[in-house]
Formats: structure tokens, C-alpha cells, sequence
């Protein structure tokens, strides 16, 4: 069975993989610090900061998790990410912070109890179809 | 408290005249514990309603109804972009 540990560990070897492929194109780009960063990834040659979410779940469930609220403002509220990259194990979608406020707005929140959290946190359940529909190539 | 009745809460509280109506809503109709989720819950349906007002005039009256000091603190620009892809979503 995975732990929330395993899925912290995966999320960052996503996080590293993706950043050892950016370094490719811009050698500057690098991955935050600290648990309490707002953005995952910094491309300062592009002055973007890039969210990447792993949510190999959304391959069972078809929605893809965004949360916005977690005890206090967190996810949405809080992000400094201009960019989004949405990781399902398979496929990946890039979105940006605009697009992705906006399908949050036409969709109904809930409140989920995450494996090994405190507080129940409010989330958007967005389906994977809406997700591709608008994601960016 | 039912999600539901939270949810409810904030999407009757959206469709008030300004943005000050509808915290002051929020504070009236849920106990004070669940204030916070439902402030940062409410800029989401906001968006609906800025989008359905009649006038680009009325949309921009409704944005300058914003606190500035208002909680959580990107409530406004979360607005902004939410309308801005809804918008554009409208003219394809």
C-alpha cells in the first residue's frame, strides 16, 4: 500500500525529472526550497514559476485535484505559479493560472480528508477531459 | 456543518450588489468558524456573477467593490482571471 510518504517521494522525483528536462533549454531554472514555497519550479529566463502536480489518482478517478483551502487559504490562494503542469503518470497538461481559476469557476467545490492531513481540505474535482480540453501544447 | 449548506451560503452571498454585501452575507447566515473557508470559497462564484452583469461598466463597478484589504488577499486578481477565462471562453 503507499503512504503519504511514497507520494511525497514520487512528487519530487516527478518535480526532478521535469527540472533536469527544462535545464536542457534554460540553464538557470531551478526547483524551490522549503515546504512552504509557492511555486515548485523557477525558469528565470522566461521569469515563469511552474506548479507541477503529480495526481497519478486522476488516472482511476478521471478528476484532477486543485485545492484551495486547507485549514487557511492554500493551493489557488496562495500559489506565485504563472504556470501549471498537471502530471498523471501518463500524460501531461500545462495550463495557466488564469485558465485554471476559470474551469475552477464553473465547477462546484468539495471537501476531501487527505491521507495523512489534519484538516479536511476544499478542492475542485476538475475531470481530465476539461483539463486536456484546455490545456496549452 | 454540510458542505452543501457552505456552498449554498456562498452562492446566494455572490449574487449580492457588492462584494462588502456579500462578506457581511457570509458573517450573517454561518458561524464564525467556517467564515474563513467560505471567504476564500466565495471569489470562485463571484466570477459567475461579475460575467452575467449587463455592462463592462457594471463589471468594473462591481470589481471597485472589492476591499483592498480583503481576506484571503488574491480574492480580487482570483476574480480577475476567473471572469477574464470565462469571458474569453464565452467568445469562442
Amino acid at each position: 500500500m503507499q503512504t503519504f510518504r511514497d507520494d511525497l517521494r514520487r512528487g519530487e522525483a516527478v518535480e526532478k525529472d521535469f527540472l533536469d528536462r527544462l535545464l536542457v533549454s534554460f540553464k538557470h531554472a531551478t526547483k524551490s526550497v522549503g515546504k512552504n514555497s509557492r511555486y515548485d519550479i523557477l525558469i528565470p529566463e522566461l521569469d515563469a514559476k511552474v506548479e507541477v502536480k503529480f495526481d497519478p489518482m486522476s488516472r482511476e478517478t478521471g478528476n484532477i485535484v486543485v485545492e484551495y483551502f486547507h485549514n487557511q487559504p492554500s493551493g489557488l490562494h496562495t500559489t506565485e505559479s504563472d504556470h501549471w503542469l498537471f502530471y498523471d503518470g501518463v500524460d501531461e497538461y500545462w495550463l495557466t493560472l488564469t485558465d485554471l481559476i476559470g474551469i475552477c469557476a464553473s465547477q462546484s467545490p468539495t471537501r476531501i480528508h487527505g491521507r495523512g492531513d489534519r484538516h479536511p481540505k476544499w478542492v475542485y474535482l476538475v475531470p481530465i477531459e476539461v483539463i486536456r480540453k484546455n490545456a496549452r501544447q | 456543518m454540510n458542505p452543501n449548506s457552505l456552498l449554498n451560503a456562498c452562492k446566494a452571498a455572490a449574487k449580492k450588489p457588492s462584494y462588502g454585501q456579500a462578506l457581511d452575507m457570509l458573517e450573517r447566515n454561518l458561524d464564525s468558524e467556517f467564515w474563513d473557508v467560505a471567504k476564500a470559497t466565495l471569489p470562485f462564484y463571484v466570477c459567475g456573477h461579475v460575467l452575467d452583469l449587463s455592462t463592462a461598466a457594471e463589471r468594473r463597478e462591481y470589481m471597485e467593490t472589492i476591499p483592498a484589504s480583503v481576506y484571503p488577499t488574491n480574492a480580487k486578481s482570483l476574480i480577475e482571471m476567473g471572469v477574464r477565462k470565462l469571458y474569453a471562453d464565452l467568445q469562442r
